[in-house]
């Protein structure tokens, strides 16, 4: 059967949508990263002009004369680092006990782990920011990095994987052989939760580096913002320096297109999971 | 109701030809069965008709009008899949109602045929359930009601009994063959099971890589198989083949075969003195005769299952298999003397493959 | 080995493979604890605690934190800064879930093929979904300025006159609506992907022999068929719509900011009774009923997709 006339434009018709559609996607992006490259005086003109005349790396430089981006920056690395590992571990902890072992309370504590993933938070930072003043966590790196230790979707997941990849029979074999219940956690169900294991851990590093309300709450000494807090706090101070508002984004958006680039399929393929189980 | 002509179809998936030319005429009512191992073609040949592919080159007609460029809903045909593909989601009622909502049928005729197909397949009771609630057997009556309903020109069935276990096969099959000689509708039906070709089909159409070895009437297939391929695909177990030389001496003639065996032969064989050939004998042909009266062979295996005794041994070098209906009671390496029925031997050229008689 | 010992050690293996000794039970409790300890202070804990704080007068500088029941949700219904909130937040995140699913699903429906091509435009599309949300939210601020930003330039191409996109009342909403979509079409572009392509083949084979078009196909088998995760994707991006705060915050705060009852969220008004006017009780009772109205609509949703069922 031969495509009609009627379906052959339809089909230019939907390209058409999807390229400005594409467009639309990407232009805020190839924008920020146009204007990180102007010098002031390109900035503010009408009409804007995409590309810069004569780019320049002054705000890249200048960036970390005006507010510690640097220090910014590393704080950002460093807690989605520590974060990741983290929800990794207790993930695969969890997940691994969850799925292979039977003990009292399994299926209360279980639904309990799923039940806090429902309520969004932000409804309960409030509580969570006075139970951290007695114990003079506000203004900490632990106070700050706290809810991200943890991630009740890794937990669901790793269940997930664990009871359907990994087979009960080698846990028994180990046991007979007079393995520790530890040395097969270690030794024979981490290593088989590879796939699922970094799936969460690039959820865990973006969910990490995005962080912005909690930090904002938590953390008012400069020395603590993320990439996050600490360009928001510049913008604000410096409302008309676009162009190492710009650069900053720059800097803060990068790693994670990388990680997206990276492992595109890796994410794609554990969001299906998600959504399947929904 | 209609005949289904397919002429010199080929169809090429990037740069491979998987279908060479095939030519199958399929007459009104027939009941044809596409039969083949895995690859062969006949699925992707079934898919063409209905215009699940494109057809690459020739020309597939379904009654008198050559369907190469309608879609598969303008065709008229109705499909049966291995899988069933049930909708999941719509009850029995609503699955075999959907073609008809699909072409806006009036209500009166949507119940009235989907009642009487209903009523055909003894679905009665089950028209309120979903598919995931239905047994296989059930399914696949559901499947044959959704294609029943659309009164067709013709039915495909893609393997529908490969997911149905042994038992349930047998008695779907018969069901099947009943259907078809109820409603006379013509159908093709594809399947890798040369036992389910041999006791549904009118005709059988026998496809390897890509090409029809050879189209006929089931006996004809098993009597006179065209080549070396039909005749050991069909029939269960597999007739036994010995290569060897044709010798033709005065008016005897015989195949000699490794170590010097002689099997007899037929002398009436479009066959040369001094030829290669491959000699076919089926399992139930071959005779225990007294020594002398034919040619030794060594009992490695006895399986009786009752109604019949398998054989299992070596002659003139090679494995064979012989069954009988007479109980014997050999042991494994006593040498039995066999004897094939010449007459009913089939030989093959050995280059070939191709029949000499 | 003695009868004994054979019995011995089948039921130490059967014991084992059940998980059911003591030491095994032991062993679930310490690897769990870490785990659990946090949970506990920084999930559990928290969500309780938010509650038993509404019930009180709970103001950070004062000293005096006295029961009142349920006299925060009382005032909280009178608060006009409440209301406002909860109206813009409402019609935030109505128009957001719906632009965001009903653009998607579409797009999914033709990108469902696998080429190279939908390849390439699903990358395009997640691309926002997976930028933090900050510094896209200062991206777009320059986006919509009202003097130079690109926006109002590409309107002028058309010969529109220059829209306050941040500043004006009537239209800050839109604009972060806008804002918003752009960050999570890709997000539901994908799911609704994955679920097209999870629907086998054989089903769209089926209902092309059945005779019905391209459009009945969609509409009889593969939208019901979706069913399942346009549930999912509603329920979460409800949620996540009703939580908004960042773009609000960065967007709209600062010099160029725009009224702030415009734009004012729900989650920001919790922000401000919480860290300026620090009414912790009062704060908390408002998460609660945050919390409440989303749950409110999921529910909803969920008992609207079982309705649709039969």
């Amino acid at each position: 059967m031969r495509t009609s006339l009627g379906m052959r434009i339809l089909v230019l018709c939907v390209h058409a949508v999807l390229l400005v559609g594409a467009l639309f996607m990407v232009l805020p992006m190839l924008w920020m990263l146009a204007t990180s490259f102007k010098p002031p005086t390109e900035i503010a003109v009408w009409p804007p002009q995409l590309l810069p005349q004569a780019p320049t790396l002054d705000n890249y430089t200048g960036m970390f004369v005006v507010a510690p981006f640097g220090r910014f920056f590393l704080n950002s690395l460093g807690v989605s680092s520590v974060a990741t590992l983290s929800v990794a571990v207790t993930s695969v902890l969890a997940g691994a006990v969850f799925a292979k072992y039977r003990f009292p309370g399994r299926t209360f504590l279980f639904m309990l782990i799923i039940a806090t993933a429902i309520v969004p938070s932000e409804s309960y930072m409030v509580p969570l920011y006075i139970q951290l003043i007695p114990i003079g966590w506000i203004n900490t790196y632990q106070g700050f990095i706290l809810p991200y230790l943890i991630m009740s979707f890794g937990i669901f997941l790793l269940r997930q994987h664990v009871s359907s990849a990994v087979p009960t029979e080698l846990l028994e074999a180990a046991r007979v052989d007079g393995a520790s219940e530890w040395w097969i956690l270690g030794r024979v169900i981490t290593p088989l939760s590879g796939p699922a294991l970094s799936a969460i851990g690039i959820f865990a590093f973006i969910q990490a580096w995005g962080a912005f309300i909690w930090p904002l709450l938590v953390v008012n000494n400069q020395l603590y913002f993320n990439m996050e807090v600490g360009l928001t706090a510049f913008q604000f101070k410096f409302s008309a320096d676009y162009g190492k508002l710009m650069a900053g984004s720059v800097i803060s958006v990068l790693p994670m297109l990388v990680v997206f680039l990276l492992l595109r399929r890796r994410i794609v393929d554990s969001m299906a999971l998600t959504g399947l189980k929904g | 109701m209609a005949s289904v002509e397919i002429n010199g179809v080929t169809k090429t998936f990037g740069n491979v030809e998987v279908i060479h030319g095939v030519d199958i005429s399929i007459a009104n009512e027939e009941f044809v069965v596409l039969v083949g191992p895995s690859g062969c073609g006949k699925t992707t040949l079934l898919r063409m008709i209905a215009g699940l592919e494109q057809i690459t080159d020739g020309e597939i007609a379904i009654g008198d009008k050559v369907v190469n460029d309608l879609p598969p809903k303008d065709r008229d045909i109705a499909m049966v899949f291995q899988n069933y593909a049930l909708y999941p989601h719509m009850t029995v009622w609503e699955n075999m109602a959907f073609s008809l909502k699909m072409r806006r049928a009036n209500p009166g005729t949507i119940t009235s045929r989907v009642n009487q197909a209903t009523g055909i397949l003894e679905l009665m009771g089950y028209l309120d359930r979903f598919p995931r609630q239905l047994s296989g057997g059930q399914r696949q009556r559901v499947a044959m009601g959704r294609a029943i309903v659309r009164d067709p020109q013709a039915f495909l069935f893609d393997e529908p009994l490969s997911n149905l276990d042994a038992k349930l096969r047998v008695q779907m099959r018969v069901e099947v063959k009943a259907l078809h000689q109820r409603l006379r509708t013509t159908s093709i039906y594809v399947t890798h099971d040369q036992v389910e070709a041999m006791t549904m089909a009118d005709r059988i159409v026998v496809m390897h890589d890509g090409r029809v070895e050879q189209i006929g009437t089931p006996l004809e297939l098993y009597d006179k198989p065209a080549n070396l391929f039909v005749a050991g695909f069909i029939g269960s177990p597999a007739m036994n083949f010995i290569k060897g030389t044709f010798r033709r001496e005065g008016g005897q003639a015989w195949v000699e075969a490794a170590d010097g065996v002689r099997v007899p032969a037929s002398a009436d064989v479009a066959a040369r003195n001094g030829e290669e050939v491959v000699y076919g004998a089926r399992p139930e042909h071959l005779d225990v005769v007294a020594e002398g009266e034919g040619i030794p062979a060594e009992v490695a295996v006895v399986e009786p299952t009752g109604a019949e005794t398998y054989i299992y041994g070596k002659l003139a070098g090679v494995q064979v298999c012989a069954v009988f209906a007479e109980r014997y009671d050999f042991k494994p390496g006593e040498i039995i003397h066999l004897r094939p029925k010449v007459a009913k031997a089939n030989l093959f050229d050995s280059g070939s493959g191709k029949l000499l008689n | 080995m003695t009868a004994y010992a054979i019995e011995g050690k089948r039921r130490r293996v059967w014991r084992l493979s059940r998980g059911g000794n003591w030491r095994t039970i032991l062993f679930c409790y310490v690897a769990l604890a870490p785990v659990l300890a946090i949970f506990a202070y920084a999930r559990v804990y928290p969500i309780v605690w938010s509650v038993v704080l509404s019930f009180y007068d709970w103001n950070l500088i004062r000293a005096r934190k006295p029961f009142i029941g349920l006299a925060n949700y009382y005032r909280l219904f009178e608060d006009p800064n409440f209301l406002v909130a909860l109206k813009n937040t409402a019609i935030y995140s109505i128009s957001t879930v719906v632009l965001s699913t009903l653009l998607a699903l579409p797009l999914a429906v033709f990108l469902a093929r696998k080429s190279r091509l939908s390849v390439f435009y699903q990358t395009v599309y997640f691309l926002p979904v997976i930028t933090p949300l900050v510094p896209m939210a200062i991206a777009w601020k320059w986006i919509y300025d009202y003097n130079y930003g690109i926006l109002n330039y590409a309107l002028s191409l058309f010969g529109i006159s220059p829209i306050a996109w941040l500043t004006d009342p009537n239209i800050a909403l839109w604009a972060l609506i806008i804002m918003s979509v752009w960050k999570v079409l890709g997000y539901n572009l994908v799911l609704f992907m994955v679920g097209i392509r999870n629907i086998p083949a054989v089903y769209m084979e089926a209902a092309n022999l059945d005779g019905a078009s391209a459009w009945q196909r969609f509409r009889f088998v593969t939208f019901p068929l979706l069913k399942p995760i346009l549930l999912y994707v509603l329920v979460t991006a409800t949620i996540n719509a009703f939580n908004v705060f960042t773009q609000v915050y960065v967007m709209t705060l600062g010099s160029q900011a725009a009224p702030g009852h415009a734009v004012r969220v729900l989650v920001f008004d919790i922000y401000q009774n919480a860290f300026q006017y620090f009414k912790m009780g009062y704060a908390s009772a408002e998460a609660v009923t945050l919390t409440l109205i989303v749950l409110g609509f999921t529910l909803i949703q969920f008992r609207f997709a079982r309705s649709q069922e039969v």
